[in-house]
């Protein structure tokens, strides 16, 4: 018996060696399952099990995020500026991937054990109002009569349905040029008054490509959402319902107001010109925009940084409103990123932190501050008039203030469309453009119509199965 | 003889460079990642830069706890290789070397399980974890992989190529079940386990969504997430993501090195005894 035993003890510690040989050694075990000090100095509250009270009067919340990179670091610095700023409450912040990832995890928590403030994309406003995860910022706003006077109207504008706030803006940006600046000066252009519209900018990249400043004029990623903001520009209504804003929406009005098909027609014929070139998605565009190899890209706002650093040394990066596609359109761009919900957890202590984290993250002097970390839009009005803001603006990059101007001058009403299947939507239009720009042939009025159709069948699909 | 030779070294070098094409992926992320922004975005691209940089590692290792991550990773790998080994040898041998009624049938229910993709499963296991109150906690972590089909089936394809008369030989001998198991079925079955735990070992050290899902404070995640950290969406810094990749990457390889010599080593060992 007791040699079985020690075979069977043997045995055992074989297994364990080959364990070992994963990768792991049995040493590491116990040293890494007791709670050892961190060794970096990131997560400042990493011992506390769940959100809820913990010794004295301090509450726990929990947030929800989805920034990664230096983001992260910025949205870390945010959290711990508030808690060392008051006693009442301690944030934990915890990162959830990107916002479909952290969508995924909410849909299959149960209620209660989830975040009590959640960062969520500009596009899943309306999924959030429909599956009743979330408070009304609204409410908070009139309980204590917020004044809401300090933020963007336009920013705003995007989280508001029916004249009711929803989630609070955080982290904004918005589409724009993005220019090389020696190129366009070589070629004689002012970014300013130069690149209005898309007759504009084809007579700008024509100038580049014959001045030999650059080999591409111009190119546009295909992203869907520079097509939303083109419908928004052309004043215009993405979907029906106010835009999706008055009720759920049942069917988009790009195709049917015939802004979807002034796009398509006004992308191929750009595209179909010797100056300009399709470069592929976002991040293929960027990169040959950073290798100088292109002068005129359109992208969000927040890459100005990133583009900055990888043009250093080669040229100067600038922005410039996004062109109208003809001279006369009357509307504006809307913004994009994200905003803060408040969540229900059926707790009013822990609602009223979420509410008070909020308000401190949209103060002008922490909105200052994330749009330096970042290079999102600050949501604050006040924001410009903090000194060190200032500083950034004037020698760091000047002209963010441009895009401030643009969207400044965009229109609340313009906010842009809301519906439950946004992400979906992009994707088709992504991939039907993608087919109409490689064929220039392509009637736009059938491209536009099988857009319509697809996001159709997808917004009948969620109003049947939500609610 | 001679033209067998210069054969023969034509063929290594056409070796030579069939493996420095498979593996040259992995030698630019090596490379790039010493790289700043403006190495990495410059045309002709550049694949060795004339001032390699460190800094790419640091702001990893800065905006990332990755060691923490690492030895979480380790943890999950070690527990849920060892668990899988047991359980895989005690069914796969219940499998090959039991006679009993509709055993095949059972059998066929376990490589069903292997048609269900994991991604159906996940919500529901999810599901499962949030009521029994684990989220956040290591066995959350393992709980779902501590035994698998493919363990199963792997394990039971090797024991039937035993010979029966070595468990009827051991039988006379007055050897137990456990017993042969243990001292007799398992040290031949090297190769066979080895390679169980380099499949289990990458795949539980690739995990992404699972861990993601049921974790929640920085000390209870792996190494996958970190690398998601990494990457800012709307201004990817690749240096510094590939910087991250290249460190998560040696545990993978030596793994690899480490199992690739047990593999052989049983392997011969397994040929003579025949």
């Amino acid at each position: 018996m007791k040699k079985t035993f020690s075979k069977i003890v043997a045995a055992m510690l074989s297994v364990a060696m080959l364990a070992a040989c994963g990768g792991g050694t049995s040493s590491s075990q116990p040293a890494s399952s007791t709670p050892e000090a961190s060794t970096e100095a990131s997560s400042s509250q990493t011992q506390a099990p769940e959100a809820t009270t913990g010794g004295g009067d301090t509450t726990k919340l929990v947030f929800w995020h989805s920034m990664a990179g230096r983001n992260g670091e910025a949205i870390e610095k945010l959290v711990n500026d508030f808690n060392a700023a008051q006693t009442d409450y301690a944030i934990e912040i915890q990162y959830q991937s990107n916002y479909d990832d952290a969508i995924t995890k909410l849909r299959s928590t149960p209620k209660g054990s989830g975040p009590d403030i959640m960062q969520l994309y500009d596009i899943g406003i309306r999924w959030m109002v429909d599956s009743g995860y979330a408070l009304k910022v609204q409410d908070f706003v009139d309980r204590d009569g917020y004044d809401v006077s300090d933020i963007e109207p336009n920013i705003a504008g995007y989280y508001t349905l029916d004249n009711q706030l929803y989630g609070l803006p955080f982290n904004s940006s918005t589409p724009c040029i993005v220019y090389n600046k020696e190129a366009l000066e070589k070629a004689g252009v002012d970014p300013l008054t130069d690149l209005g519209d898309f007759a504009a900018i084809k007579a700008a990249a024509q100038k580049v490509v014959d001045s030999g400043a650059c080999e591409i004029g111009v190119a546009i990623p295909n992203y869907g959402w520079l097509f939303e903001q083109w419908v928004s520009i052309q004043d215009q209504d993405f979907v029906d319902n106010g835009n999706g804003r008055t009720d759920r929406a049942t069917k988009v009005m790009f195709d049917s107001n015939g802004a979807g098909e002034k796009i398509v027609a006004a992308w191929q014929d750009l595209v179909s010109q010797p100056y300009a070139q399709h470069l592929g998605d976002t991040d293929a565009t960027k990169l040959v925009f950073g290798q100088g190899g292109v002068a005129i890209i359109m992208e969000s706002c927040a890459v100005y940084a990133n583009m900055q650093s990888a043009a250093e040394g080669q040229f100067n990066v600038g922005l410039a409103p996004l062109p109208k596609i003809e001279a006369g359109n009357t509307g504006g761009p809307s913004v994009g990123g994200g905003a803060l919900w408040i969540m229900d957890n059926g707790d009013d202590v822990r609602s009223n932190g979420a509410w008070e984290f909020i308000k401190f993250a949209a103060t002008p002097e922490q909105q200052a501050q994330w749009s330096i970390g970042t290079g999102y839009l600050p949501i604050s009005k006040g924001a410009t008039e903090v000194d060190s803001y200032k500083t950034y603006l004037t020698t760091d990059n000047p002209d963010f203030m441009v895009i401030i101007e643009a969207l400044r001058n965009s229109r609340p009403d313009r906010a842009g469309g809301v519906m439950g299947v946004f992400s979906r939507a992009r994707k088709i239009v992504q991939d039907e453009m993608e087919a109409a720009i490689n064929n220039p042939e392509l009637d736009p009025k059938t491209v536009v119509e099988k857009m319509a159709t697809q996001i159709n069948e997808e917004i009948e699909i969620y109003n049947k199965t939500t609610k | 003889m001679r033209k067998d030779k210069a054969l023969q070294s034509l063929f290594f070098v056409i070796k030579l460079l069939m493996a420095f094409t498979i593996i040259s992926p992995i030698l630019y992320a090596i490379s790039a990642s010493f790289m700043t922004n403006s190495d990495l975005a410059s045309w002709p691209p550049k694949f060795i830069t004339s001032n390699p940089i460190i800094t790419n590692y640091q702001m990893a290792l800065k905006s990332v706890p990755l060691f923490k991550f690492l030895m979480n990773s380790f943890l999950v790998c070690a527990i849920v290789i060892a668990a899988q080994v047991i359980t895989a040898s005690c069914t796969a041998y219940a499998f090959s070397f039991f006679e009993f009624k509709g055993r095949n049938v059972l059998f066929m229910v376990v490589l069903t399980t292997m048609m269900i993709p994991a991604d159906a499963t996940i919500i529901a296991n999810f599901l499962t974890i949030s009521k029994l109150h684990l989220t956040d906690t290591y066995i959350a972590l393992v709980l779902p992989y501590l035994t698998g089909a493919m363990g199963i089936f792997l394990m039971r394809q090797y024991y039937m190529t035993v010979p029966k008369e070595l468990k009827e030989a051991s039988t006379i001998d007055g050897c137990g079940d456990l017993r042969f198991l243990t001292s007799i079925l398992t040290p031949i079955s090297i190769p066979a386990i080895a390679s169980l735990c380099i499949y289990v070992f990458i795949q539980t050290y690739n995990q992404f969504l699972w861990p993601l899902l049921v974790t929640n404070s920085m000390d209870k995640r792996t190494v996958q997430i970190g690398m998601q950290m990494l990457h800012n969406s709307e201004a990817a810094e690749y240096g510094i993501v590939l910087a991250g990749a290249v460190m998560i990457l040696v545990p993978s390889t030596l793994v690899f090195i480490i199992g690739q010599k047990y593999l052989i080593k049983g392997m011969t060992a397994g040929a003579v005894k025949g």
